[in-house]
C-alpha cells in the first residue's frame, strides 16, 4: 500500500477515535451532572414519591447504608428485571440526594464464587438461576444502620414494582429509629400465624400472642388486634373493657360468617359472638344474621374468572367508598371484603366520636346469614332484602368510653390485691378500629400468591390493600405517622392487558345469555337431584314415563351445557376477530389512508404548480 | 440564515415525495413497526396503557429505515456531482447541513404520524395513559433526531448511497445495542460509577427512561449532545471537502 494512503488511513482512524473519545467524554460528563432532574410524564403519576416517603427520607438523622446487590447480566436473562433494576437504581439515586448524603448506597455484583455472592447468600439474597441454567443471579438489598439493624430484601418481583417506594421507605423508617411497640394478637379462628398479614406487622413489630382466656391484658402493649372473637371467656371480656379504659388502642374484626375459619374448619359450627354486648356497651351494634350484599361493588369469587359470576356478597371498596380521617392521609386503592356484616350506631356515648370509615354505596342490600352459608350465588341474588340503603363496615371510635362492668370481676376476691384498679371509665383517650368483616385480613381476600410457607412479605402480590390497610392502623395508633401516610398508588392486578380488555367488552354484550344459561342449567339440576331425591327415596315408582322424563332431564342439560360452550367459543372466536380487526385496522387500513390522502394531496400540489408554471411561460 | 436552510429542506423534502422513495419508505416503516408492534412486542398481552409495544423496538426499527432516508443526502449529491455547485451557492454550510437534516427528521415526522391511529384508537377502546405516550413519542422523536443526524453524518463519508446505507446500518445497530459495562469494568471503577457510566452512554437505558414516562434532563440533553455533535461533525467534514 501507498505510504501516504497508510498513513492518511491511521491519520482517519485516530481522528474517528478521537471523535468517539470526545463524544463519549461530553456526553457522559453533561449527562452525569443532570441525571437528578425528571419529570413523570405519566398520567398516573407512577414515578412520583409520596409526601410520606420523602420526608422519611428527608428526616433520616443516622447514616443508613444501602447495598444492592444486583447481577450484571440481568438485562440479558430477564429484560423487565433489567428495568425494574434501572427504577431501583433512579429511587436510590433518589433517596441519596433527599438525604442529603445521609443514606448511601453501594452496588455489588455478585458474580458466581466470587466474595460478593457469598456475602449475598450469607445475607439471604435469594439466587435464581438465569435462562441457560448455568449460575445464579441476584437481584435483593441490604440496608444496615447504625446500632448493627439490618433488614434485607431478598428479591424484587416486578409484580411487586408498586410496592417498590413502599417496602423501602419502611425499612429506612425503622432504621431511622421509628418507634416500634409490641402488638398483642388473639385469634379465635385457630392459629393465624401463617398468615401473610401476621408476617407483615411480624415484619415491623414485635408481636405477642395473648391467650384469650386471660382475664388482663399487659399494658405495654399498644395495639391489640382480635380476629374473629367466639366463644369467649368472661375474662378476656373484661380485660379488653379494662385495657380500653386504660387508653388502650383496639383493631377488632367481626364477622357473621368467618369464610376463611369455614374453611379451615368446615364441621365447626360457628358460634355467637359474645363480643357484641361489650361492643354495644360502647355504641356500636351489628346482626349476627345479615350480611351485606351490593351488586354495584361485587366482584366474582376468583377475580380473574371473567365468567365467574358475581358473588353480591363480595365487595370490592374503591376511593368512592372510604372516608379516611385525615391523619390517616389518601385512600387506598382498593379494599376487598369477603361477606362482612353492616354496623350500627346505636347508644352511642357522650365521650366518644365515631367515624365510619368504610361504607356500601346507597343501592346496598342486605340478606340472611344462613343463605350465603349454604346457597349458591344465584340463590343469593333470589334472597336479596327490597330495602337498599348505605351501610357502614368499618368504624373508627375515639374518645374516653364508659365501662361494660359495673365492678372488677375479682372484687372481693384475695385476687383483687394482684389486680390493677377497676376502672368505670377510661382514664385517657383510647382509639378503637371495627371491621365487620374478619375475613378482611385472610389470605385468599387480598393476597394473590395465597398461602405459602417460605414465602416473604416481599413476596406478596395483593388483589387488595387490606394489609396495608391493618398495617397502617397498626401505625397511626403506634404514634408513627409518617408511616400511616405511607400508600402504594396502584394495584398491579388491576391493569388489564388489551387481549383481556377486549374479552371483557364482548363478554359484557353476551352477559346476559350467558347468565340466563347459566340460570336455566342451576335450575335444571336443582330439578334433577329433587327427581333422584324422590327416586332414592322411593316416593315414585320406576315406570317408562319416568325413565322419559330423566331422559328429558339429561338431554335438556345436555342441551344448555353444549349452549353454554358455544357462547364460550363465540365469545372467544369473537375476540380472536376483533383482534386481527385491530391488526389489519392498524397495520393497513388507517395508514394506507393517510398515505394516500397525502399522495393525492401532493400531486394535486404538483398539478397545480405545474399548470401556474405553464400559465407563467404562456403569458 | 432562517430562509437558507428553508430553501434547503424544501427541496430536499421535495425531492423525497417527488418521486417513489417517501411512499416506499412510509409503507415499509409502518408495516414492519405494526407487524412488530402485534406479533413481537406483544400488544395484545400486554398492558399496553403506555403502548409499550410500540416504542420499545423502535430504536432498532429505526435503524433499519432512517438510512434509507439520510443515504442520499450527501452521497448522491457527490455521485452525481451537484455537490460542488451547491457548495459554490452563497449559502452558509450549516445552513446546507441544517436543512438536509431537517428534512430527513420531517421525514421521520411524517412516518411517526401514521402510528397516530393507534394511539387515537387506543383511547377510543381501551386504557390509555395519554401523558406516558406523548413521551413515548418525544423518545422516539429524539431517537430519529439523533439517527438522522448520525445518518447524514455518514452520508457526507460516502460517495455511494448503498455504501452509506449499509455503513449507517451498522453505526446505528450499534449504537443501538452498544453496552460498555464490560469495558467499565476492565477500568476498575466502583460498581456505582461503572454502572453509571455505562448507562449514561447507553441509547436504551435514555430510551427506555423516556419511555416509561420519566424523562430527565440527561435523557434529553444525551439525545441533543448527539444531534449538535454529529451536525458539526457533518459540516467539518463537508468543510473539509470544500477546501
Amino acid at each position: 500500500m501507498d505510504k501516504r494512503k497508510y498513513l492518511k488511513i491511521i491519520s482517519m482512524a485516530a481522528a474517528v477515535l478521537m471523535a468517539i473519545i470526545f463524544f463519549a467524554g461530553i456526553m457522559s460528563s453533561i449527562t452525569l451532572s443532570l441525571s437528578n432532574f425528571k419529570v413523570d410524564f405519566t398520567e398516573w403519576k407512577r414515578h412520583s414519591h409520596a409526601s410520606a416517603a420523602q420526608n422519611i427520607f428527608k428526616n433520616t438523622e443516622k447514616p443508613i447504608n444501602i447495598i444492592l446487590y444486583a447481577s450484571n447480566d440481568l438485562d440479558a436473562n430477564y429484560p423487565e428485571l433489567g428495568l425494574h433494576r434501572q427504577n431501583l437504581i433512579r429511587l436510590l439515586e433518589k433517596i441519596q440526594s433527599y438525604s442529603e448524603g445521609k443514606i448511601t448506597y453501594s452496588l455489588k455484583n455478585p458474580e458466581p464464587y466470587t466474595p460478593a455472592e457469598y456475602e449475598a447468600q450469607d445475607l439471604g439474597i435469594r439466587p435464581f438461576p438465569d435462562l441457560e441454567n448455568t449460575h445464579n443471579l441476584y437481584f435483593g438489598a441490604s440496608f444496615s444502620g447504625g446500632e448493627g439493624k439490618k433488614f434485607v430484601i431478598p428479591y424484587f418481583s416486578v409484580q411487586r414494582q408498586n410496592y417498590l417506594e413502599y417496602d423501602i421507605s419502611r425499612i429506612l423508617a425503622k432504621l431511622n429509629g421509628a418507634a416500634l411497640p409490641p402488638i398483642g394478637i388473639v385469634s379465635f379462628g385457630g392459629d393465624i400465624s401463617d398468615w401473610q398479614l401476621i408476617k407483615k406487622i411480624k415484619q415491623d413489630y414485635p408481636l405477642v400472642f395473648i391467650d384469650s382466656k386471660m382475664p388482663i391484658i399487659p399494658q405495654n402493649i399498644n395495639t391489640i388486634l382480635v380476629f374473629n372473637p367466639q366463644q369467649v371467656n368472661t375474662n378476656f371480656i373484661y380485660a379488653l373493657d379494662q385495657y380500653i379504659m386504660r387508653g388502650g388502642n383496639l383493631i377488632l374484626l367481626i364477622d357473621p360468617y368467618a369464610e376463611a375459619v369455614a374453611q379451615k374448619y368446615p364441621y365447626t359450627k360457628q358460634n355467637r359472638n359474645l363480643l357484641l354486648p361489650l361492643l354495644q356497651k360502647w355504641g356500636l351494634k351489628m346482626d349476627e344474621n345479615t350480611i351485606v350484599a351490593d351488586t354495584n361493588l361485587s366482584r366474582p369469587a376468583y377475580q380473574t374468572a371473567l365468567s365467574e359470576p358475581e358473588n353480591p356478597t363480595y365487595l370490592n371498596l374503591s376511593a368512592q367508598n372510604m372516608q379516611l380521617l385525615p391523619e390517616m392521609g389518601n385512600p387506598w386503592p382498593r379494599l376487598t371484603l369477603h361477606s362482612g356484616g353492616a354496623l350500627k350506631i346505636e347508644h352511642p356515648q357522650s365521650n366518644v366520636t365515631y367515624t365510619p370509615l368504610l361504607f356500601t354505596t346507597d343501592q346496598a342490600q342486605t340478606l340472611d346469614a344462613d343463605i350465603v352459608k349454604h346457597s349458591s350465588v344465584q340463590d343469593m341474588y333470589n334472597a336479596l332484602s327490597e330495602a337498599k340503603s348505605r351501610h357502614n363496615l368499618a368504624y373508627w371510635l375515639e374518645g374516653r368510653f364508659d365501662s361494660a362492668f359495673e365492678q372488677s370481676l375479682v372484687a372481693g376476691t384475695p385476687l383483687a390485691q394482684e389486680f390493677p384498679p377497676f376502672l368505670a371509665q377510661s382514664i385517657k383517650p383510647a382509639r378503637v378500629l371495627v371491621i365487620a368483616d374478619s375475613d378482611f385480613a385472610a389470605d385468599n381476600t387480598w393476597n394473590l400468591t395465597g398461602y405459602q410457607k417460605k414465602a416473604t412479605v416481599f413476596d406478596q402480590i395483593s388483589s387488595a390493600a387490606n394489609a396495608d390497610f391493618i398495617l397502617s392502623m397498626i401505625d397511626l395508633m403506634s404514634g408513627n405517622q409518617n408511616l400511616a401516610d405511607l400508600k402504594i398508588k396502584y394495584l398491579i392486578n388491576d391493569e388489564k392487558n388489551i387481549a383481556e380488555q377486549i374479552y371483557a367488552q364482548i363478554f359484557a354484550r353476551q352477559e346476559p345469555t350467558y347468565r340466563d344459561i347459566e340460570k336455566q342449567l342451576k335450575d335444571l339440576q336443582k330439578d334433577l337431584n329433587a327427581f333422584q331425591k324422590k327416586l332414592n327415596q322411593k316416593e315414585t315408582a320406576m315406570s317408562l314415563l319416568k325413565i322419559q322424563e330423566w331422559d328429558s332431564f339429561n338431554r335438556r342439560q345436555q342441551q344448555l351445557t353444549e349452549r353454554l360452550k358455544a357462547l364460550n367459543y363465540t365469545i372467544g372466536q369473537e375476540s380472536t376477530r376483533q383482534m386481527n380487526r385491530i391488526i389489519l385496522l392498524y397495520t393497513l387500513i388507517f395508514p394506507f389512508i393517510m398515505l394516500l390522502s397525502v399522495f393525492i394531496i401532493v400531486n394535486i400540489c404538483k398539478h397545480a404548480r405545474k399548470q401556474k408554471n405553464l400559465r407563467i411561460i404562456n403569458e | 440564515m432562517t430562509k437558507q436552510w428553508q430553501t434547503i429542506f424544501k427541496k430536499e423534502t421535495l425531492a423525497f415525495f417527488e418521486g417513489m422513495q417517501a411512499w416506499v419508505i412510509l409503507s415499509a416503516y409502518i408495516v414492519l413497526s405494526m407487524f412488530i408492534t402485534f406479533f413481537i412486542g406483544g400488544f395484545f398481552s400486554l398492558n399496553n396503557a403506555g403502548l409499550f409495544s410500540y416504542f420499545y423496538f423502535q430504536p432498532y426499527i429505526l435503524a433499519f429505515i432512517i438510512p434509507a432516508v439520510t443515504m442520499r443526502l450527501w452521497s448522491e449529491e457527490r455521485k452525481t456531482g451537484t455537490l460542488e455547485f451547491l457548495l459554490t451557492q452563497p449559502i452558509p454550510l450549516l445552513s446546507i447541513v441544517l436543512g438536509k437534516f431537517l428534512s430527513s427528521w420531517f421525514m421521520c415526522l411524517c412516518m411517526f404520524l401514521l402510528s397516530t391511529p393507534l394511539w387515537l384508537g387506543l383511547n377510543l377502546d381501551f386504557e390509555a395513559d395519554n401523558l406516558n405516550i406523548l413521551s413515548g413519542y418525544i423518545g422516539i422523536i429524539l431517537v430519529a433526531g439523533s439517527f438522522c443526524a448520525l445518518g447524514c453524518l455518514i452520508s457526507s463519508f460516502c460517495s455511494s448511497p448503498a455504501v452509506s446505507y449499509l455503513l449507517s446500518l451498522g453505526i446505528l445497530l450499534f449504537f443501538c445495542m452498544a453496552d460498555f459495562t464490560s469495558a467499565f469494568q476492565k477500568l476498575h471503577f466502583s460498581p456505582i460509577v461503572e454502572n453509571k457510566l455505562s448507562s449514561m452512554l447507553n441509547l436504551e437505558y435514555h430510551y427506555q427512561d423516556i419511555i416509561t414516562g420519566q424523562i430527565g434532563t440527561d435523557n434529553i440533553v444525551f439525545f441533543v449532545l448527539i444531534i449538535i455533535l454529529s451536525l458539526g461533525l457533518n459540516t467539518l467534514s463537508i468543510e473539509y471537502k470544500r477546501n
